[in-house]
């Protein structure tokens, strides 16, 4: 058994709005074991993101973290200092989003900003240097020299991505932190960007979550899969698991939806309905108005997220008993 | 069916389209389209796949009637899209959906106004228009209370369902669809393909069916084109492209594709090194050579031909058939 990096519990993230409060994460608990690829996945508005900068303490007015703690390394993340926790961002903990582009600073040179974060660490100037342009090498960019003296506009998509990953391995960071990070890419170039991030994972043994919407990415990475819906996490399980014996209807019907046939072979799986409105007070399953097992008890009562078999977890009143049967 | 008693829709032949450059010479254009012939035949969904700059979208501007050929031109059901007194009236028989529907759709027009505004242009009454509007929310499932409502208020998927409903309105024969479902999640995604193949099923409309997600692009369509650097590289059957591709740039392509199982976390990958080049130059040559690892001198020089590699199967490789992936 792998000892354990980072365990959330019970996390809770609250946005204030006219209509009400929103309950963007809702008591999800989850745990990150050391060297492992954790994926959260799930459609937009499920609170995958919100949770990965709850983590980092990101949450901007009119949110909040409501509650739980993050346990990384021995210390309460939500109980540090605002000083301590700076302290924890980029150095222990490091984070890439989406567009690369939006995480570069357009005036400064890629050099520039790859040395920033070493010299805060009081790293010598020749010697941050010199570990930026190896990390560079490793990110497999070529031409180094050439490339600390452009600026991020110069390069391109793919390109600003991998500086970005190496911007962040640079530290060394325990946890790194992925946000959808090769959506706005092309398929080839993603594929380089996995292939990478698995490798640099080997070679670092750092762990990695992972936030994508995207179940290819998944399958491609991943060692354990949380699966969101509606601020709440409703399954998590090894990526096999999640794949061949998916327990939450919501899990199993995306998957259905997922096009891996062809129109020869059938027909997409639907999903009725639409996502609940997060304001408003829902005293049972999130999924239970879209859900086509759903029984009267489902709409008053909220499942637990609770164990069906060794490293599986469902937030389903039906999750142990057969699916199939109840339809 | 082969091509042969199919009835083609859309004719392309060695269409072109240049964007000149202020600064570089007298001759220098990024060559955005380049040489590109392809048939649509009638009822068939046609899937063009490629990289971001790849020259699809600006391929399918130009079916569209948007964007003028440099050279060359568009045929749809044996008329000229560019030629003036035919426009107006070819240009109801084309439909289009884009990526985004938010921006498609007027930020301070009802759904309501949005669908009539086309009717008026083509010279329908108010009533008329109000009873085809009707009938189309009905066809696809839009609820009538939609169509008060303004685009800010409606879901993603709902207002992609409104640009649906729009470019079928006037019943066209082929439908132009660039990118509709990548801003879409995966269950509202999973619903609008099935939309569009009911709709295609019950009207027999063509569809030229635009996209980067290969999965997508295998559930949806009967032929696949894939582009790259403004040239076609390979066309075929849908099982044929995915199942016994020819061309160096589509086993690339194909292969990128995140797997649909992790057990296929090791499948055999041929990851591209690099990035498109640009597209300014003189267009000897493969679009590809500068990628392909079967390159060979004669890659450089000269552009390959379109060969025959299976019944309607057709790569632009001096090699294809040859290499051995």
């Amino acid at each position: 058994m792998k000892e354990t990096l980072i365990d959330v519990k019970d996390l809770c993230i609250q946005f204030q709005t006219p209509g009400g409060t929103v309950k963007a994460v809702d008591n999800v608990s989850f745990d990150i074991k050391k060297g492992e690829v954790f994926a959260l996945v799930g459609e937009s508005g499920c609170g995958k993101s919100t949770t990965a900068m709850g983590i980092m303490q990101l949450i901007k007015e009119p949110g909040r973290i409501a509650g739980g703690s993050i346990n990384f390394e021995g210390k309460d993340l939500l109980q540090l200092t605002r000083d301590e926790m700076t302290q924890v961002r980029g150095k222990e903990i490091g984070i890439i989003f989406q567009n690369p582009l939006d995480s570069l600073n357009p005036v400064y040179t890629i050099g520039y900003q790859m040395t920033e974060g070493l010299l805060v660490d009081k790293m010598d100037k020749k010697e941050a240097y010199k570990l930026a342009a190896d990390m560079l090498r490793d990110v497999k960019i070529s031409d180094v020299e050439e490339r600390m003296k452009t600026f991020p506009h110069e390069i391109s998509g793919g390109m600003r991505q991998r500086v970005m990953i190496g911007m962040m391995l640079c530290r060394n960071p325990k946890l790194l932190i992925a946000d959808e990070p090769t959506t706005a890419l092309d398929v080839t170039i993603q594929a380089g960007i996995i292939e990478l991030m698995n490798e640099l994972r080997k070679k670092y043994d750092s762990s990695i979550l992972i936030i994508t919407h995207d179940f290819g990415i998944v399958a491609d990475i991943a060692d354990r899969v949380g699966v969101m819906y509606a601020g709440n996490l409703i399954e998590v399980g090894e990526v096999f698991d999640i794949f061949d014996n998916p327990r939450h209807p919501y899990t199993r019907l995306l998957m259905k939806a997922l096009p891996t046939i062809t129109k020869e072979e059938g027909r997409l799986e639907t999903i009725r309905g639409s996502v609940p409105n997060l304001a408003e007070e829902r005293p049972g399953c999130g999924f239970a108005d879209r859900c086509p097992y759903a029984r009267d008890f489902c709409h008053h009562q909220k499942p637990e997220l609770k164990q069906i078999s060794e490293g599986h977890m469902c937030a389903c009143h039906f999750a142990e008993g057969g699916l199939k049967d109840e339809q | 069916m082969s091509s042969k008693e199919r009835e083609v829709l859309v004719q392309i032949d060695h269409l072109k389209k240049f964007f000149p450059l202020r600064k570089g010479g007298k001759n220098a254009a990024v060559r955005a389209v380049d040489d590109v012939s392809i048939n649509i035949y009638k009822g068939e969904t046609l899937g063009l796949v490629g990289e971001s700059g790849s020259g699809k979208t600006t391929l399918a501007k130009m079916i569209l009637g948007l964007l003028p050929p440099t050279e060359s031109t568009v045929m749809i059901d044996g008329k000229d899209i560019w030629n003036k007194k035919e426009q107006k009236e070819l240009r109801k028989q084309i439909g289009a959906v884009f990526q985004d529907p938010a921006s498609s759709l007027n930020p301070r027009a009802t759904i309501y106004r949005s669908l009539e505004r086309p009717l008026e242009v083509h010279g329908y009454s108010k009533e008329e228009a109000k009873k085809l509007i009707y009938e189309t929310a009905d066809r696809i499932n839009l609820g009538h209370e939609l169509l008060d409502r303004f685009p800010h208020e409606l879901s993603g998927g709902q207002q992609q369902r409104v640009s649906i409903a729009r470019a079928i309105m006037l019943q066209p024969q082929l439908l132009v669809l660039d990118e509709p479902t990548s801003a879409l999640d995966v269950s509202v995604q999973a619903q609008t393909l099935n939309e569009l193949l009911k709709l295609q099923e019950t009207y027999g409309m063509t569809y030229l069916f635009i996209t980067h997600n290969l999965s997508v692009v295998r559930y949806m369509s009967d032929r696949i084109c894939v582009m790259y650097g403004g040239q076609v590289m390979e066309i075929g059957n849908t099982a044929e492209i995915y199942a016994d591709f020819k061309h160096p740039y589509t086993f690339g392509l194909i292969t990128s594709a995140p797997p649909i199982h992790p057990s296929f976390r090791n499948r055999k990958k041929n990851l591209l090194d690099g990035e498109m080049p640009s597209l300014v130059g003189d267009g000897k040559g493969c679009a590809f050579a500068s990628r392909c690892k079967y390159c060979q001198e004669i890659c450089r020089t000269q552009r390959p031909e379109m060969k025959q590699v299976g019944e309607e199967h057709f790569a632009a490789c001096h090699f294809a058939g040859e290499i051995e992936f």
